[in-house]
């Protein structure tokens, strides 16, 4: 069963907001009842650069479980595509063993390694179709190589270029068609060998975000229809926000988070995805309402509503019970690892006790508060990589960020 | 020169028989020996590739060896080779003198120019998609058979007709050893019997031939790129 989907029944079965995420989170966290398809244990690999080494991956250990798509993020640089790399073995690891659907992969090589990759589909952020065939014969390519007969490729060629709605395409070649066909053709091409699982390599990274949805939709679809495990490596948060059922951070080569995909966006407990989410959060609120904040006598404060609590009207029992005015200035909602995400960013005024009681009663609501300052220095544009003007989420411990 | 001289010249039918004869022995050593490099050079041009640091099959050993032997053969002027390799030429062809005789020095000195131009062929395919190849399982002859030599044919077409090319001007001094051709015509009758308008005649047809491989190459690479 998907975990994601799992998780978002338990949340909405249970009681309390607290303890259904600490539920959740404890449940999806302990290995269910199926074997792991893929285990990563102790992985290093280490590249010699310039006369000294560099390590690439130190001691990463993670499971991938059947039917869940799981994510690796981190920024550019930490490791992740030397992490996929080393799940077919393009690269091989200094240390550590990678275990595909029971086949230990770090011992093979030669034929045994060709057979074993076979059964791994990969995609890859430049698509990496050839140039010189048709879309079908980029379909077929993987087919040919492991000897299927011609008329049962035709068959299976047809059959994927449908599935990926690419069926009126087939002689056309790969210059001919845009990025998210190209992708595409490449979901297909990955998918020709009825693979155990597929890798993902940044496979949105060179797409507009609109392709990007419509890419992350089709690989949704596929997880979900035929149960296909998908293990994604990506720099984007909205990726991961909007398929992954867990996912696990990287940084400079260590694992240093891993969880479903609600909790470590909610509650990240690593320095690397507080700075990824903070980075994707201002992205997402318009600069001129971060100006706001910049104004004296204001407080800007930013609302995460995650599970059923983003259905509930938090906002106007506060105002019931508060003497205290907030005025709603930016707000989305949408789904994270399958579970209802709603944020908002409000303006909120009134006498400062009666401020921080209404935050109290926000928090104990299950809403994450964290303060919007104004503090960036003039001439900088909020929301445009300046360090701050937000300060730690408020998930962490009391007494570090929020509102005092 | 004046133009009664040229005209005389030019319908001279004994000129026309010889400049038949001699666009036929260019053809033939041009494309023997160009078919010949081609069958030589693209594995040496493979294995110079796949051989090299980072590629598909690492061999340090094997890829300086295969460098040096290319280099070796490119800085040996033409006409130096053609008469070091007689004892050679002599053993296929049975004979030291005539167009087949210079198609042996040809097809040898045009093979590491053909290695090096594959080379930089196949260097150029994406190694993004060399490596989706691999990833899919595919064995390293499927890699070469299947990705390299049809992502690089419209680069491999172009350097064959850069070789064709450089072959016309090479076959020119095969006339030193009676191998005839155009450019023999143009210097025996042109040069050392001062025919100035057979010099004209002949360099014209082979401007002409030049432009013909030139344009029928760019054609085929164009037919064959899909990129």
């Amino acid at each position: 069963m998907l975990v994601g989907a799992w998780l978002q029944g338990e949340l909405f079965r249970d009681g309390r907001e607290g303890d259904r995420l600490e539920r959740a989170v404890r449940e999806a966290n302990s290995p269910p009842a199926a074997e792991p398809l893929v285990v990563v244990e102790h992985l290093t690999k280490r590249f010699r650069q310039g006369g000294r080494e560099i390590a690439a991956l130190s001691d990463v250990s993670f499971e991938v479980y059947p039917g869940e798509i799981f994510g690796v993020m981190g920024l550019s640089g930490a490791g992740k595509s030397t992490l996929i790399r080393c799940i077919n073995l393009l690269e091989r690891p200094d240390e550590g063993r990678v275990v595909v659907a029971g086949q230990e992969m770090t011992r093979l090589s030669g034929p045994a390694l060709m057979q074993a990759r076979r059964r791994i589909g990969m995609i890859f952020q430049h698509f990496a179709l050839l140039s010189s065939r048709t879309v079908a014969g980029n379909v077929a390519f993987p087919l040919e190589i492991a000897g299927v007969s011609r008329p049962v490729i035709a068959a299976r060629v047809a059959e994927l270029l449908d599935l990926v709605g690419l069926g009126d395409r087939a002689q056309a070649y790969p210059s001919q068609l845009s990025g998210g066909q190209k992708q595409r053709v490449g979901i297909a091409r990955a998918l020709a060998s009825e693979p155990v699982l597929l890798l993902s390599d940044e496979a949105t990274s060179a797409l507009d975000p609109e392709t990007t949805v419509s890419v992350l939709q089709l690989l949704k679809e596929i997880n979900q229809k035929m149960g296909l495990t998908i293990l994604m490596i990506t720099h984007e948060m909205q990726v991961i926000r909007q398929i992954c059922h867990r996912v696990a951070v990287i940084d400079q080569g260590r694992l240093v988070e891993v969880g479903p995909v609600a909790q470590v966006f909610s509650r990240p407990s690593s320095e690397v995805a507080r700075r990824l989410l903070r980075e994707q959060l201002q992205e997402d609120v318009p600069p001129y309402i971060l100006e706001r904040a910049r104004k004296p006598g204001q407080r800007l404060l930013r609302l995460g509503f995650l599970g059923q609590v983003a259905q509930e009207p938090v906002v106007a029992e506060l105002m019931r019970q508060f003497p205290v005015v907030v005025n709603v200035l930016f707000g989305r909602i949408e789904e994270l690892g399958g579970v209802p995400w709603g944020r908002l960013v409000v303006e909120i005024s009134g006498d400062p006790g009666q401020v921080v009681a209404a935050c109290e009663y926000l928090r104990r609501r299950g809403v994450e508060v964290e303060e919007i300052e104004g503090a960036s220095p003039p001439g900088e544009t909020p929301g445009q990589g300046g360090e701050e003007p937000l300060r730690e989420p408020v998930a962490s411990p009391p007494g570090k960020g929020g509102v005092a | 020169m004046d133009l009664s001289t040229l005209l005389g010249t030019l319908t001279n039918p004994y000129l026309w028989q010889q400049m038949l004869q001699a666009l036929k022995e260019t053809l033939i050593m041009v494309s023997v020996s160009l078919v010949l490099a081609e069958l030589g050079g693209l594995p040496l041009g493979i294995m110079l590739v796949v051989t090299a640091p980072g590629h598909l099959r690492p061999h340090p050993v094997l890829h300086h060896f295969l460098g040096t032997l290319v280099n070796v053969g490119r800085s040996l002027p033409f006409i130096i080779l053609m008469v070091a390799i007689i004892p050679l030429t002599r053993l296929l062809v049975g004979t030291s003198i005539g167009t087949w005789a210079a198609v042996v020095p040809l097809t040898v000195a045009a093979i590491p120019f053909v290695a090096r131009l594959v080379e930089t062929s196949l260097l150029e395919v994406d190694r993004g998609v060399v490596e989706a190849a691999e990833a899919m399982g595919a064995s390293l002859w499927q890699i070469i058979t299947r990705v390299l030599l049809p992502e690089a044919l419209p680069s491999l077409v172009a350097g064959a007709t850069i070789t064709a090319i450089s072959l016309v001007g090479y076959s020119a001094m095969a006339g030193a050893i009676g191998g005839g051709g155009l450019g023999d015509l143009a210097i025996r009758y042109g040069y050392q019997r001062f025919q100035v308008e057979v010099m004209i005649v002949t360099v014209v047809i082979l401007v002409i031939l030049v432009q013909v491989v030139q344009v029928v190459g760019d054609f085929v690479a164009r037919r064959v790129d899909h990129r």
